[in-house]
């Protein structure tokens, strides 16, 4: 392969080598690895849809991958209004104004005060911050499952377990390790001279946090939003113990519809609550994809 | 307007000992300037001042208040960084009203000194743009605004000018020395560029090793440095500094360096001149000049190595035993110089040190 001088003698040489021919092929193999692996994460979501659509008749006679014969919306409706789970059948609809209700506060708080957090130790740089920071990666990496039954015993005590505001604490405790990294690992790339100088102006700790880093924290923030949005509403083991009866998660509710075992299997139902449970992180991720990809590199790099 | 006082300062970072017993006045309206190479402290020393640094020993009078336990913000001092530290998601104006705004000045009160400050440095066309949306000349000037706008009797500066290319370095030089005349608030500047510190200063404190060497006014500096190492530091070119050994003869000390000896009983010792003390002895290099058959001065014959011209003078190297002395010339005194020339020497205004203390004696 022979590269080619573009320039008239005299003038700096600028070469232009060929792009090489050998890339193609390979190309063409991560194409189809990228192709198989849409197929493949792709497939569960349209034969949710597609069946989802079906008529009850149109179950019993087709297999899972023939396509529906019309648009039928009946099993959304019925999911959402009246499916039953044992004597009561109310559909998902509450369960989904629950979900909200946790998720909202939920995000929010954790968010604050990881943040809030997350800033005090990137200003604050001493033995006992590096014991806190340590601590909170433990908490971060900790499974779930070990501190379950201590969270209960302590939330029962003081008569928190299996109220609203007590599945949202539960989240909120459980955000908040990785809330605080994430935001300590933006706010260390901060120039310390901003806040200095920030202090020089005569601001104290949280007018230098709300005016000044906050702002400058939008990709990180958009990161964040969408981890905890999308990981407190799809959570259904810390809904199922901490909620109670009366605040049960959207994906608590779906598992107790599906698994009901009275009468026919209603797949169609099932599909449809199964989609109703999974859009909105869906939507989160389709909406805001482009600002999730630039924070998680805003955050990793500098600002 | 307010004068400030450092008492015994110290301040260790783990091991490194930074500061080192400082003591430092600065009268009120002065503009001082700490001078010294990186790592001196100097830098340090400022964000004490500044509260952005706890002391470990010591106080910092401002005013009449000792402000050693006072935060930062609660100092009234303002201070212009060397990043410049401009708020990245704030407008120019806002930029600018920020400070006033979290001391809860009135609204209109702000306009009005934003505006004064933008008109003085020449910002006004640029008030709604971001810090990204600026060059680096119009980001300085923005940080040099947000310490104006605040009226504060204290400013501080830290290496503000390090930034910026050289033609506008000199420009900004300047205006900070108009502003200051105009608005008389007391500085304290931090450099390692002793050009600055000569043309800025009332004052300067130049700064080895966490401890001031010298603090005094530029000339003082220039004319009689008190340590070898300010003798060295300060002054461009650089002074000749000779080693060399004192011996008196019949009660008149003379320096003695190889094979050369120079009265030296015209400089003004301190104390009593002791036979046979090792001493450093620096002339400047326009101290020194060319003899005449006129000359009264003290003599002694050179050859020339190097010439170096620098436009309106030449600096000319010579040989002085196994030691380098650059002279400075007017050009054309320069032209053709060659050999062994005869130089005349002026004991009254040289520096001599003690080679042991590397003080002025």
């Amino acid at each position: 392969m022979t590269a080619t001088p573009l320039a008239q003698s005299g003038a700096p040489v600028i070469y232009v080598v060929p792009r090489a021919k050998s890339a193609k092929p390979g190309r063409a193999i991560l194409y189809v690895i990228l192709s198989v692996a849409l197929v493949y994460y792709a497939i569960p979501l349209l034969l949710v849809i597609s069946t989802s659509l079906k008529t009850t008749d149109e179950l019993r006679t087709g297999n899972i991958f023939t396509l529906p014969q019309s648009l039928n919306f009946d099993a959304w409706s019925k999911a959402w209004m009246t499916a039953c789970t044992g004597i009561e059948c109310n559909g998902i609809h509450g369960n989904f104004w629950n979900s909200v209700e946790i998720v909202v506060p939920g995000v929010v708080f954790s968010i604050l005060f990881g943040a809030l957090t997350g800033f005090a130790l990137s200003q604050w740089q001493s033995k006992l911050s590096r014991v806190i920071l340590l601590s909170l990666m433990l908490g971060a990496f900790i499974p779930y499952q070990v501190i379950l039954y201590p969270m209960v015993r302590i939330f029962s005590s003081i008569g928190l377990y299996g109220t609203l505001p007590g599945i949202i604490l539960i989240h909120i405790i459980f955000g908040l390790p990785y809330m605080a990294l994430l935001f300590f690992n933006f706010y260390q790339g901060v120039p310390p001279e901003l806040s200095k100088a920030a202090k020089m102006d005569g601001a104290g700790f949280f007018t230098i946090f709300f005016e000044i880093m906050l702002p400058m924290s939008v990709n990180v923030l958009v990161v964040a939003i969408i981890m905890q949005a999308t990981g407190i509403w799809n959570d259904f083991l810390l809904g199922l113990i901490f909620a109670g009866r009366d605040h049960l998660p959207i994906t608590v509710q779906l598992n107790n519809i599906v698994n009901t075992t009275t009468g026919v299997k209603e797949y169609n139902v099932n599909m449809a609550a199964t989609f109703l449970t999974a859009l909105p992180p869906l939507l989160i991720y389709i909406l805001s994809g482009r600002y999730f990809a630039r924070g998680l590199a805003a955050g990793a790099v500098k600002g | 307007m307010t004068q400030i006082s450092v008492i015994d300062a110290n301040k260790s970072f783990g091991p490194q000992h930074i500061l080192r017993d400082i003591n430092l006045q600065v009268a009120s309206g002065e503009f001082i300037v700490l001078l010294g190479s990186s790592g001196c402290g100097k830098s340090t020393l400022l964000n004490v001042i500044a509260g952005l640094e706890d002391l470990d020993t010591g106080r910092i009078i401002a005013g009449n208040q000792d402000v050693t336990n006072v935060d930062s913000s609660r100092r009234n001092m303002a201070m212009v960084f060397q990043s410049y530290a401009l708020y990245p998601t704030m407008t120019v104006r806002k930029n600018l009203g920020f400070g006033l705004r979290v001391n809860k000045v009135a609204k209109a009160e702000i306009a009005k000194r934003v505006e004064w400050a933008a008109n003085l440095l020449q910002l006004t066309p640029l008030l709604d743009r971001r810090p990204s949306q600026l060059s680096g000349g119009q980001r300085q000037r923005v940080a040099i605004g947000r310490a104006l706008v605040r009226r504060s009797p204290i400013c501080l500066f830290d290496e503000p000018l390090s930034n910026l290319d050289a033609k506008l370095r000199t420009e900004m030089r300047l205006e900070i020395k108009k502003l200051h005349q105009e608005l008389r608030s007391t500085i304290v500047y931090v450099t390692h560029d002793q050009i600055e510190a000569m043309t800025l200063a009332t004052r300067v404190a130049v700064m080895k090793a966490g401890k001031i060497e010298q603090y005094a006014t530029p000339d003082e500096l220039y004319g009689k440095p008190e340590t070898l190492f300010v003798a060295g530091f300060v002054g461009s070119p650089s002074m000749n500094l000779l080693s060399a050994r004192i011996r008196i003869e019949d009660g008149e000390p003379m320096a003695i360096f190889g094979e050369h000896q120079l009265p030296i009983d015209a400089y003004p010792f301190r104390h009593p001149a002791v036979n046979g003390q090792e001493i450093v002895i620096g002339f400047r290099p326009e101290d020194i000049q060319l003899a005449d058959d006129r000359t009264t001065l003290p003599t002694l014959f050179a050859p020339v190595t190097f010439v170096e011209p620098m436009g309106a003078d030449t600096l000319v190297w010579f040989a002085v035993g196994d030691q380098k002395l650059s002279v400075r010339l007017p050009a054309a005194k320069a032209r053709g110089l060659g050999g062994e020339v005869r130089l005349a020497f002026n004991p009254s205004i040289a520096s001599i040190f003690s080679k042991k203390s590397e003080q002025r004696l």
